[in-house]
């Protein structure tokens, strides 16, 4: 049940509440989850937008969040100079944004032949734009006015990499225009009743409040004021306050009342901060106990029709992404309510931005028109004055030429309040639409046109220039086709075809040796071929590729990739912690636990490590307290103050000196512990047994707090019970002197005393029923039955592929991160593994499939484990590519040479990659002293290193096939590797896990990278440098303002360019095409990101070898070597109307 | 079975995308249904395509089936919360007569509201 929400008995104010809660629901849709940083997942920033189409979906986002969704054209400028792209790869793909793709005229230019495609690209990689207001007067003629654009030009040449005297280009320009006469062809002058009706411009541009744009966006833009920054300001500071997970020392008060109410009051007080505008404090007073009223009462009060709320909300909310992603998250199926004990629903902080916004936007109505909010009074009004609406509007446009801006403001200055000097405003707009149309003359767009062609094609200025009438037809005609709203994704295909057409062709040189396949059946006789030394299974993650390269270089080693969780989703305890992680991917919600115990041998070093960490816990306690305290810093400072430079100086200039100082130092209070995970379940028995001697030991730890030596000496049936008492959770009253219990007479304490301390344990500690039951079904869930063990098992050679021919030695290498002062430190851990370090996931899988009767149940599937074989677990810090191993009381000794051999040959192929990656940070490494163990050692201890290391930069591609397909190829670091063998999966299930599991994560982080990229300033979380950790989940940039998702620019920037290139991810399986047809049919949420072209797929049918391009417009199309000019086009029935409608 | 008097109340189907429960759940809390069952894991045809009903790895791209038993006077309430999601995203939901023996208990006040 829900404590903040009331619903209303009349059953009309109950319809009304329940469909704005709807309403508010569906708004936060299109929101993306906001998870908090230490459980970083990696999500594509529009993920509200997926069931669109992409270009449509990117609109959107432009729309809702400002955001850009295409790389610029100047970084396509420096991907072509810098050979990523061509020329060609763009000419290549122009066919797929123009509208009549099929055979173009072609036209003979200076001796070249140009077509649509060529003046295209003319347009869109030299920039600038003719822009879309020209000078009134005093340039009569316009050339003047081009001139100034012709730099430009020249700039974007050189970024081209084409080099040309300026001079020319304005020798060009001048000669095309007179040669291009004014009055030519069909161009008209415009005439004065020709003009665009301001009342159109009013309805179509400027627009109302509502669907299209948030009253105070409106207000803003035509009144010039601060509105949204204002209201955004004021919330994100009421949120961090309100969400706050202890990174503030004092936390706001009264947050137990809910965040509308604690807010409302706050700011209906006099006193408090928003008294700048003196309407606040006497509205707040004034609203309605319930969020969904006062919502109600605000869109009552706009008049806002109820079909356009949801838009109009989700608009409210995208104007703080970070801040609605983080509430939405808190309301999601998966957030742990241990984790903020006061909720917050979308709906109490719309209700309050509302309310806001509301008093914000009267107050300047009222100024500047005399009227209140209602649309249909404002929509009368402007339609009235349209032209005055229309001028205000245009006044923000930046081409617009100074003489006009400067009347303008003059006028602006003389008519404070609007509606008095319509005559004058509507002069204004007649000059306005006149500065347009010069602009738009068709002389000045065709003139532009061909010098900018001349300049990219590098010609002098053709003869057919002012010579053939035909020529200027064509052009003309061209100019009009041109798709210009569909450069942005242009330049994306084209960098898709370049990395396509690369990983294509290296695949394709190797299949030559692999064709044809050997065909396999399982339950084969096993034959371990002798001389693949062990078997070694890594995570997808691209930065596996680097090792596994070198790993397979160096000695008789197979390696195979498949999700880093290994099939194995878990909610797992580590030794010693209280909390919860949950390692697997995020789509998914684990129902098993598993928690790591001591090994039995360890029980002395045991109390030791408890006893241990809690000084240590204390210690630094106490140094947070006096460091918080508003005395103590001041003597704390001046006594012992020096000792804080010991950990400046050291992290500083000493940061690898410094950490194994540290970590010595902790060793020296808190022992190492060898761990074991256990699999089996608990008996009930058992669990009883755990809950009472966890209750036991919590009262004996209080007692012993308060009463020390006393409580030593208690005997067992006193403490039991006293346990009995206090969880029997009756309810207890004084009154007599005696005591209660056996326990309050041997420590010689009063009843009063006595009470005191039950309750205590009751409230404080929490020994209650209800805590023991939960705990109880907490421990029944914990383990794995006999059958889900073999589930398991069997999974994870499924996915790694692995059914036969077992080699001596098979290695689990999950994956982690090291990194210090990193709040993304999360995002470079593994991402199937719910951003956590998977080292869990390997041990469980090593040890369960190391069991004989797991072994045995295996074999009666057909998969059959040979005696000589085992398995080991093991973790790659990516940061450091340093590996370590785990569970060693258990190897067998038979394996022992062979594991420390491994070991060293891994650790091997690890400093191999390290020195390759090294080379890629900007700085010092290019020409690295040292070996590369000690720097990047150095570089994950640093805690000023920005960029510890690359991470999932640079991901492009996902293959699902057989490791025999890539070996060899040098994949950069840059794909996603899914072991996948089609004859072991002859119903398709396993390559529908694949497609429905992993290659989701592979597609959120490319997803989010991309956009990352594109857009750093919106969809990314702007420059490390300038972040600040708030409430313990999140960053802001700088002091205040929305929490930010997305990456920093140091992930996905280098120094000179941008380290990720944003491309769509490109999956390409290795299977019968048929097969995959099949398994996408069936399930309509596989196909549809790929007919929405959220992904690119291409199957390589390992029956014929052929590659099949999947394109959402048309089918299958046979890729070749040569480009795009397929030979065979196989049309199949392709399934193009997935896409929901939708209007934004 | 005698002195068994049952009476008519409504029930209401929705089948939704996995990524909507929890939507339908919060509307169903809201209007204080005595309660509903959850069927996961469906598999159907719809107007867009199939839909595969379980995913190893995967808990939301699966079809979810809710089922929920109200007085009639609350139907209303129900679709006009559904509507919204209907306008957007695919689903269907179903209302058919059924009946009960303990009205009080799905929500049915004796004295009819």
């Amino acid at each position: 049940m829900d404590p903040l929400f009331f619903l209303p008995e009349d059953p009309e104010r109950r319809h009304a509440v329940i469909d704005v809660r709807s309403r508010i629901r569906l708004a936060m849709e299109l929101v993306p989850d906001a998870w908090p940083m230490d459980t970083f997942i990696h999500h594509n920033p529009l993920n509200g937008l997926e069931d669109l189409p992409f270009e449509e979906a990117v609109r959107t986002g432009e729309s809702l969040f400002g955001g850009k969704g295409y790389p610029s054209p100047e970084s396509i400028r420096g991907a072509i100079r810098d050979g990523r792209i061509s020329i060609e790869d763009l000419e290549q793909t122009f066919g797929r944004i123009s509208s009549r793709p099929e055979r173009e005229k072609s036209i003979a230019f200076g001796g070249k032949t140009v077509t649509l495609a060529n003046i295209s690209l003319s347009e869109y990689l030299l920039a600038p734009d003719l822009p879309p207001y020209a000078p009134e007067a005093g340039d009569p003629e316009g050339i003047v006015w081009l001139r100034r654009l012709v730099p430009g030009i020249a700039e974007s040449l050189s970024q081209l990499g084409k080099f040309t005297e300026i001079g020319n280009l304005y020798r060009n320009l001048e000669d095309i225009f007179s040669r291009i006469p004014d009055g030519s062809g069909k161009e008209k002058e415009p005439q004065p009743d020709d003009a665009p009706d301001p009342v159109d411009f009013v309805e179509k541009t400027v627009g109302f409040p509502g669907e299209r744009q948030t009253f105070s966006g409106w207000v803003d833009r035509l009144f010039g004021t601060e509105i949204t920054e204002a209201l955004n300001a004021l919330l994100s500071d009421a949120t961090s306050l309100y969400l706050d997970e202890g990174q503030a020392f004092w936390a706001v008060p009264g947050r137990e009342r809910g965040f509308y109410r604690l807010f409302r009051d706050k700011w209906a007080s006099r006193s408090s901060s928003v008294s700048s505008h003196p309407l606040i404090p006497s509205r707040f007073s004034a609203l309605p106990d319930s969020p969904e009223e006062a919502i109600l009462k605000v869109m009552d009060a706009w008049q806002i029709p109820r079909k356009e709320w949801v838009s109009l909300f989700s608009r409210e909310f995208s104007a703080l992404p970070g801040w609605s992603g983080a509430i939405k998250w808190r309301g999601g199926e998966h957030s742990e309510e241990e984790r903020l004990p006061f909720r917050i629903e979308p709906g109490e902080w719309l209700a309050i931005r509302l309310s806001l916004e509301s008093v914000m936007i009267e107050e300047v109505l009222e100024k500047f028109l005399g009227l209140g909010p209602s649309r249909h009074t404002l929509e009368a009004f402007l339609r009235n004055h349209a032209s005055e609406c229309a001028v205000r509007y245009l006044r923000q446009e930046p081409s617009l030429p100074l003489t006009l801006v400067q009347d303008i403001d003059r006028l602006i200055e003389r008519s404070p309040v609007w509606g008095q000097l319509d005559p004058y405003w509507e002069g204004m707009w007649e000059r306005c639409v006149r500065s347009r149309q010069k602009a738009s003359g068709e002389r000045f767009r065709i003139v532009w046109s061909l010098f900018r062609l001349c300049a990219f094609l590098g010609t002098s200025v053709p003869g057919e220039i002012g010579t053939d009438p035909g020529f200027l037809e064509n052009v003309r005609e061209w100019h009009g086709r041109i798709p210009r709203e569909r450069f942005g994704y242009w330049g994306v295909l084209a960098s898709e075809k370049a990395y396509r057409d690369w990983f294509l062709s290296e695949i394709s040189a190797r299949k030559e040796k692999t064709f044809p396949r050997e065909k396999m059946r399982p339950g084969d006789p096993v034959q371990t071929d002798p001389s693949v030394r062990a078997q070694v299974l890594f995570c997808i993650d691209v930065r596996s590729e680097g090792v596994r390269r070198h790993l397979e270089h160096i000695g008789p080693y197979e390696t195979a990739g498949l999700a880093g969780f290994f099939g194995i989703p878990i909610r797992f305890k580590g030794f010693g912690s209280d909390h919860v992680q949950i390692l697997s991917p995020a789509i998914l919600s684990p129902h098993h636990m598993l928690a790591e115990i001591h090994r039995p041998y360890e029980v002395g070093t045991v109390r030791q490590f408890f006893r241990g960490r809690r000084w240590l816990l204390w210690l630094s306690h106490l140094v947070h307290e006096m460091k918080n305290n508003i005395v103590t810093p001041y003597v704390f400072v001046e006594a012992i103050g020096w000792m804080s430079g010991l950990p400046l100086f050291g992290k500083t200039f000493f940061p690898g000196w410094y950490h194994r100082l540290v970590a010595r130092s902790e060793r020296m209070f808190v022992p190492a512990i060898s761990t074991t995970i256990p699999l089996d379940k608990i008996s009930e028995k058992e669990a009883h047994d755990i809950v009472l001697s966890e209750e036991r030991s919590v009262i004996r730890q209080v007692l012993f707090g308060k009463f020390g030596q006393k409580a030593r000496t208690l005997p067992q049936s006193a403490l039991e019970e006293f346990r009995f008492l206090v969880l029997s959770g009756t309810p207890l009253s004084g009154g007599s002197h005696d005591q209660l219990t056996t326990l309050g007479h041997l420590l010689g304490i009063g009843r009063e005393e006595e009470l005191a301390l039950i309750a205590e344990l009751r409230e404080v500690h929490q020994l209650r029923p209800k805590r023991s039951e939960r705990r109880l079904e907490e421990l029944s869930r914990m383990g794995l039955t006999h059958s889900e063990q073999v589930a398991f098992a069997e999974t994870a050679l499924s996915l790694a592929g692995l059914h036969r021919d077992f080699a001596p030695l098979v290695v689990f290498v999950a994956h982690k991160s090291t990194s210090e002062n990193n709040p993304y430190e999360s995002a470079l851990d593994c991402g199937a593994c719910g951003g956590q370090d998977g080292t869990p996931n390997a041990r469980v899988s090593a040890a369960l499939l190391n069991r004989p009767s797991i072994r045995r149940a295996l074999e009666k599937k057909g998969i059959r484990i040979p005696d000589s074989t085992w398995f080991l677990a093991g973790v790659h810090d990516t940061t450091t590519d340093q590996f370590r191993f785990f569970d060693g009381e258990d190897w067998p000794v038979s394996h022992e040479r062979l594991i420390r051999e491994f070991i060293s040959d891994i650790h091997q192929a690890g400093q191999s990659w390290a020195s390759e990656r090294l080379r890629t940070f900007p700085g010092k490494y290019q020409d690295p002293r040292g070996a590369p163990a000690t720097l990047l050692a150095v570089r994950s201890h640093d805690w000023a290193e920005v960029r510890p290391e690359w991470g999932l930069s640079g991901n492009a591609a996902f293959f699902i096939g057989r490791r025999n397909l890539t070996r060899g190829i040098d994949l950069g670091g840059r794909v996603f590797l899914q072991e996948y063998d089609d004859v072991l999966d002859p119903t398709g299930k396993i390559l529908e896990t694949v497609l429905s599991g992993p290659l989701v994560v592979g597609r959120w982080i490319n997803l989010e990278h991309y956009f990352s990229t594109v857009d750093n300033a919106v969809y990314g979380s702007g420059s490390k440098v300038s972040h600040n950790v708030v409430g313990r989940f999140g960053v802001q940039f700088g002091n205040g303002g929305d929490l930010r998702m997305g990456l920093p620019w140091q992930t996905v920037f280098d120094v000179r360019s941008s380290r990720h290139q944003p491309v769509r991810l490109l999956c390409v399986i290795s299977a019968p095409r048929d097969k995959v047809d099949q398994v996408l049919k069936n399930n309509l949420t596989l196909v549809g990101p790929f007919d929405r072209g959220w992904a690119l797929l291409v199957v390589m049918d390992s029956v014929t070898g052929i590659f099949w391009e999947y394109r959402p417009e048309d089918g299958w199309r046979e890729w070749t070597r040569d480009g795009d000019r397929s030979a065979r086009e196989d049309t199949h029935a392709g399934s193009n109307d997935r896409g929901v409608e939708w209007k934004a | 079975m005698e002195g068994l008097k049952l009476y008519t109340v409504k029930k209401v189907e929705i089948v939704v995308g996995g990524e909507h429960l929890k939507f339908v759940k919060t509307l169903l809390d809201d209007v204080r249904v005595s309660g509903y069952t959850i069927i996961p894991n469906v598999s159907g045809k719809g107007h867009s395509g199939f839909h595969e009903g379980h995913l190893m790895f995967n808990d939301v791209n699966t079809l979810v089936m809710v089922i929920t038993v109200v007085p009639e006077n609350w139907v209303e309430t129900i679709l006009s919360g559904l509507t919204p999601l209907f306008e957007r995203y695919s689903g269907v939901v179903f209302v058919s007569d059924v009946q009960v023996s303990r009205r009080e208990y799905f929500g049915e006040d004796p004295k009819g509201s």
